[in-house]
């Protein structure tokens, strides 16, 4: 069953609904599981020898007028479009209700967000329908709007399937323990997740560090009043302001980290660019840059090259490949950080094993392979980063 | 207060090289979701009604639908149909929330030559 929300901004979907969610999540599971499984045997039985694929590209090439490569596609972009068609109906329902509820705990909560209506939405934003997601993230349907938010929060166990974690937290979670588990030393006072949509992986660095002050900043007003009142509602102080990552409205030295999950491969390359500068700007000398993200396809193989980049041809994310084309170590480079500095890893999921296995895991290390990044079972988050010096 | 879209805007992908077969899987897709939902439902009416000591069964098939009860099916019936059939609705068409597709932004160079790959390969 599809793991329902647990915070009172909670929509609850009729019988019929929840039976068209439940259908959507398994389909998908199916779609990723199952047939991407026969898929990836498909190719290596029938085009693999003969294709010389050096990239995912040229597998690309090799499978697109493959009939299983259809199916599996054509069935996979439908359960996307399907995720949102069983995700808006109950929202619509209580639109007017969830705009209040959200409004109302703001007022009683200390979390607050820090709007700005004379914020420029960039045009990766505006323009594209990002994930076939119909109005895109930032679209308001009424004053004081959370509808986005609600639509994004309510869909993310659909999508997923449950594997993402209980609360859908589980990168938060991973990533801010990585970073407390390999530098016990490290105390961070000031924590900054940059593009955070509703909070949902920004809330698990505040449980990690409680004693840090935590901002998560959107270039979208509904996702940052949903994401203030979902943490008033959690109980979680953690604040928000509408911001764009690119030009921070922060002093320079500000930051003990700056992190981002699932948000670099949302922007073109110049954004990317102009946001890690940025970050090295606000980060104070000793903090750290952590970035979680698909991983890059120098890592991987053609074919799992090819499988990742499917999103970016067929889901509406156009910026996904030129991301992952990109050398992590060498954006990091270009942005200020010193080249020893730079760090990459591999992290099973937190949430869902004990802290002594996380750890062990970690140690042991990990290959990259069809279980990186992908929403599969003993799947791992990929995540770089690096080190502002010490003055 | 506007309502909240369900479709996305542009252009869908298609992966079928054979005119309506796209659209075959969406409605196949569709009621696949239908049919199951359908079914959960039926599960969860029987194992209530045998809970509460219910002879359902032999009331459904004794049951006809007043005026109103007839009125109400026929609605859900047309919704249900236009939803089965979404792929061949015509509303892929510009409106307030149009976003331009992928290959007109490239034309126009206004993103920028990355998505130029991205358009011509899909």
């Amino acid at each position: 069953m599809i793991n329902q929300l647990n915070h009172d901004l909670r929509v609850a979907p009729t019988k019929d609904e929840r039976a068209r969610q439940e259908f959507v999540g398994a389909l998908r599971s199916h779609v990723l599981g199952n047939m991407a499984t026969h898929m990836r045997k498909h190719y290596h039985d029938r085009y693999a020898a003969k294709a010389e694929a050096k990239t995912g590209r040229d597998v690309h090439d090799a499978m697109q007028a493959d009939a299983y490569f259809r199916y599996y596609s054509s069935i996979r972009y439908n359960a996307q479009e399907m995720v949102h068609r069983s995700i808006v109906p109950p929202i619509a329902r209580v639109h007017g209700n969830i705009n209040e509820a959200a409004a109302a705990i703001s007022a009683e909560t200390s979390s607050f967000a820090a709007l700005d209506p004379e914020l420029e939405i960039p045009r990766s934003v505006t323009d594209i329908d990002v994930h076939l997601t119909p109005g895109s993230y930032h679209t308001e349907y009424a004053e004081n709007d959370v509808a986005a938010g609600a639509r994004y929060d309510n869909s993310i166990n659909v999508f997923a399937f449950n594997q993402m974690g209980k609360d859908t937290d589980d990168i938060g979670h991973t990533m801010s323990n990585y970073l407390r588990l390999t530098y016990p030393d490290f105390k961070p006072e000031r924590i900054l997740d940059c593009g955070c949509t509703v909070g949902h992986n920004t809330l698990p660095w505040k449980q990690t560090f409680p004693d840090a002050m935590v901002t998560g900043i959107d270039v979208s007003a509904p996702m940052m009043r949903y994401a203030a009142a979902r943490a008033g509602s959690t109980g979680i102080d953690v604040n928000f302001a509408q911001m764009n990552a690119t030009a921070l409205d922060f002093p320079d030295n500000h930051f003990d980290v700056v992190f981002s999950s699932m948000f670099l491969h949302e922007l073109p390359v110049k954004d990317i660019r102009a946001y890690l500068a940025e970050a090295f700007r606000v980060l104070r000398p000793g903090g750290v840059l952590l970035t979680m993200e698909l991983p890059p396809n120098s890592n991987l193989g053609p074919y799992e090259q090819f499988y990742l980049d499917w999103d970016c041809y067929y889901n509406n994310e156009p910026f996904y490949k030129p991301f992952r084309d990109q050398d992590p170590s060498q954006l990091c480079g270009n942005a200020g950080f010193p080249a020893d500095a730079f760090f990459e890893f591999q992290a099973p999921r937190y949430t869902y094993m004990s802290e002594a296995e996380f750890v062990k895991q970690l140690n042991e290390g990990a290959s990259y392979d069809d279980h990186t990044g992908t929403l599969t079972d003993g799947l791992r988050w990929y995540g770089f980063g690096s080190w502002k010096n010490k003055e | 207060m506007t309502e909240i879209p369900l479709e996305g805007s542009g252009k869908r992908a298609r992966f079928f090289p054979a005119s309506g077969a796209d659209e075959s899987v969406s409605m196949m897709l569709e009621l696949m979701s239908e049919v199951w939902t359908m079914r959960e439902r039926i599960y969860a009416l029987e194992q209530v009604a045998a809970e509460s000591g219910l002879p359902l069964t032999e009331g459904i098939e004794a049951w006809r639908p007043s005026a109103d009860q007839a009125e109400y099916l026929d609605q859900q019936r047309k919704t249900f149909i236009k939803s089965v059939l979404r792929s061949l609705e015509a509303n892929h068409v510009p409106g307030l929330h149009l976003r331009r597709s992928l290959e007109a932004a490239a034309e126009a160079d206004e993103l920028g030559d990355l998505i130029t790959d991205v358009a011509s390969a899909a």
